[in-house]
């Protein structure tokens, strides 16, 4: 690569292999201590403090869920009463959604693309850094609330004119509100970084059609969030100027429309099942090819299915309002992409079971929850089908019958993947493996727990149970499915609860891991485990979509980089073709401070509307100090 | 970038462009029209669902005709070209698939049906 240099010649090229590690090891380094810790912008810390922040969460959600099955257990149960009851309800789902599910899959892309696509950072990694403080703060919000008896109680959706301020009296809908407002930030900041970073930083020679599946997953559900997510920001930013000022958004005796509302949060709030699920299927494609040992079969409609699945999300979005009066003629027209989109969920799960059947399965845990993926997913994708008919959806709508649909999707569709990742890629981002035996138990107790968890719900929900209903009578012929139900939780927690023991114990004593320990074919295992703060001591150069399979010897690199200062190759957007060496920022306090103030600012103005105004301005300082030259390498442009 | 690489471009990713295009604009078709069709049992509705389902099935086409490695200047970009072509010209099919289920749907109902 060419390169003008004005000053002495501290570019890679000619460099022997440990003093370019040293020299590299000492410009990308995070400094140990809390600074440090505070300041750093590097892509594998920050993801990793996601995918623990992401999973404290999912336990404590798993906690509340723990709690609504033990008070569903019998009858008249006063374990709980109706308006905690609400509050629990309204946190699982919010926390499940916008504090685990969106969250957790963005922290795994914050940490696995850059490495996948063969570069040295995340785009705009001081964003990265300050979109985790931002997300942070947000959760800690919820909880915070919760634990003061004042968290929402209207639903994950919070429709009005339930949380409007004619029935929402004190700040609970105002906290969901600027929780919404804080999450869909992070998710914003990561989403832009992915793009950038996906588009522009990809290794030499990673044209369209070489990009690992997981990665272009990542693209298509930055695209999603980029898209979806400001309707929720501009639906809970008027809820707020509802509450707060008095304006009238959703007031229809002042010319407002409850509809609006419905219409603004489904057509975020559906894309968002996809936001969860795209992931993960780019999860299982990229997992299942070590463990079938063979390409994935039918990458291109693969990826095929992944674009058309993003685009037609944002076209099924009223099929969550059939009950809400609109022309039935307009509603078969949701009707209709709702079972178009089954064709690409299809075609992948062909694809799948396609390469499974011709390659050489490996029956190691991450293939196992693969296996339980497809198996539940499918189960909710029918019944996905099935309530895309207005009217099936009719009879079964606010029952039981939903929960289990959307849990046979989210957890089966999602969580089942994730899991999977996280024994598959634990000895990348740990440097040691975790336990195959706890594995394999938790993966057995989960499934069985969760399918005798939530397939019951289906009969429960056809036999007229509503969802959100604290308890029941006892002549209603709904308790002894409830008793067993939660019985079978047990086992899913018993599950969840290996799980985490397993990770536990494994980060501290596990194996140690090798650098490809599963013989993998993406650029991930082309580095050490755990990687080094560079990721890559040189670039690697890319000739086929599977480079840790196809190289012949050794893999190709690229060279020419500085050593003195954070730099990363910069390529064409089609053929990846190297254009540029670009800067990459160094480590800063100033997104944490930026955090800070914009949640002062945040917190503030659930309060006063000036939180706004004087808010602004300490962001604004911290913005200045974010953006004013450091005096480093990097401000050379 | 001269008019006619332009040109190629755009009939090269128009699978993606075009066919998901007309079937975003027809969603919205789908809300404004049914009060026509109901007044006036014109059937706008699907014939606006079935005009969709031609032009992202020749968007389609289009895609799947341009992605002639030939056209392209290196083979690494010819197979990247390829791919993109059959890319959009398989989503195009998906999109066509919905636009014609959409017009179908149009057909059974009036649009008086609330």
């Amino acid at each position: 690569m060419k390169a003008n240099i004005t000053g002495p010649d501290t570019r890679d090229t000619d460099l022997e292999r440990s003093q370019l590690r040293a020299e590299l090891a000492e410009t990308w380094k995070t400094p140990r201590g809390l600074w440090g810790a505070l300041a750093t912008v590097d892509h594998k810390i920050i993801g990793r403090r996601y995918i623990l922040t992401a999973f404290v969460f999912l336990a404590l959600g798993g906690i509340l869920a723990a709690l609504m099955r033990i008070q569903l257990a019998q009858p008249e149960e006063r374990l709980i009463g109706p308006d905690r009851y609400n509050q629990i309800f309204t946190m699982h789902g919010a926390n499940m959604m916008f504090l685990f599910a969106v969250p957790v899959m963005e922290a795994m892309a914050v940490y696995l693309v850059p490495l996948m696509v063969g570069t040295r950072n995340i785009a705009f990694p001081r964003l990265n850094a300050f979109s985790y403080w931002i997300y942070l703060a947000g959760g800690a919000l919820l909880w915070l609330s919760f634990a003061l008896d004042m968290a929402p109680d209207v639903g994950w959706f919070a429709y009005v004119p339930l949380s409007g301020p004619q029935y929402g009296a004190g700040k609970r809908a105002d906290i969901w509100a600027q929780m919404i407002t804080f999450t869909e930030l992070s998710a914003l900041a990561v989403a832009v970084e992915l793009v950038v970073t996906i588009f522009k930083q990809r290794a030499p020679g990673m044209t369209l059609d070489r990009i690992p599946v997981f990665v272009w997953a990542m693209l298509v559900t930055a695209f999603l969030v980029i898209m979806a997510m400001p309707a929720i920001m501009v639906a809970s930013t008027s809820l707020i100027l509802d509450r707060l000022v008095g304006t009238h958004f959703y007031n229809p005796a002042e010319g407002g429309d409850v509809l609006l509302w419905q219409h603004l949060f489904w057509f975020f709030g559906h894309p968002e099942v996809y936001i969860i699920f795209l992931p993960a299927a780019g999860m299982v494609s990229t997992m299942i090819e070590p463990f079938a040992r063979r390409p994935a079969f039918g990458y291109l409609a693969l990826v095929m299915a992944l674009i058309a699945t993003g685009i037609l999300s944002f076209g099924l979005w009223v099929h969550h309002m059939f009950v809400a009066g609109l022309p039935r003629l307009g509603n078969s027209f949701f009707t209709a992409s709702s079972m178009a989109i089954a064709i690409p969920a299809g075609i992948q799960i062909f694809c799948w079971l396609g390469t499974l059947w011709d390659g050489k399965p490996l029956f190691a845990t991450p293939l196992l929850f693969i296996i339980g993926f497809i198996v539940t997913f499918v189960i909710g994708g029918l019944t996905g089908v099935m309530v895309a008919s207005v009217p099936f959806d009719t009879q079964v709508h606010d029952t039981y019958f939903v929960v289990a649909h959307f849990h046979y999707v989210l957890i089966g569709g999602a969580v089942f993947p994730l899991l999977g990742a996280v024994h598959y890629w634990f000895p990348k981002i740990t440097g040691r493996m975790m336990s195959e035996t706890l594995g394999k138990w938790s993966f057995w107790l989960i499934f069985i727990g969760f399918n005798l968890t939530f397939f019951p719900m289906h009969i429960l929900g056809l036999q007229g149970m509503p969802r959100r209903i604290y308890t029941y009578q006892p002549d209603m012929p709904w308790h002894g499915m409830n008793l067993f139900v939660s019985l079978s939780a047990i086992i899913l927690v018993a599950g969840f609860l290996l799980f985490f023991l397993n990770a536990i114990r494994s980060a501290r004593s596990g194996a140690a891991a090798r650098d490809n320990p599963w013989d993998a074919p993406t650029l991930e295992w082309a580095t050490a485990s755990p990687p080094p703060s560079y990721n890559f001591a040189r670039i690697p150069a890319v000739s086929s979509s599977h480079p840790l399979w196809n190289r012949s010897d050794i893999l190709a690199v690229a060279s020419g980089l500085r050593t003195d200062r954070r730099e990363l190759v910069v390529t064409s957007l089609v053929t990846a073709e190297p254009q540029a060496r670009e800067a990459s920022p160094r480590n800063s306090i100033w997104p944490l401070w930026a955090a800070i103030a914009t949640t002062v600012m945040l917190i503030w103005s659930i309060f006063s509307p000036w939180a706004v105004v004087w808010g602004s301005i300490p962001i604004a300082i911290t913005l200045i100090g974010w953006f004013w030259p450091k005096g480093t390498p990097e401000d050379e442009s | 970038m001269s008019t006619s690489r332009i040109a190629s471009h755009l009939l090269l990713w128009a699978g993606l462009w075009l066919a998901p295009l007309v079937w975003a604009v027809n969603m919205q078709l789908g809300q404004i029209l049914p009060y026509a069709d109901c007044r006036s049992q014109l059937h706008a509705s699907a014939i606006a669902s079935f005009i969709g389902s031609m032009i992202a099935a020749l968007a389609g086409l289009a895609s799947w005709r341009s992605a002639r490695p030939a056209s392209a200047e290196t083979a690494a970009s010819g197979e990247t070209a390829s791919f993109v072509g059959v890319l959009s010209s398989l989503a195009a099919l998906v999109f066509t698939f919905a636009l014609l289920m959409q017009g179908i749907a149009s057909t059974v109902l009036t649009g008086c049906e609330r």
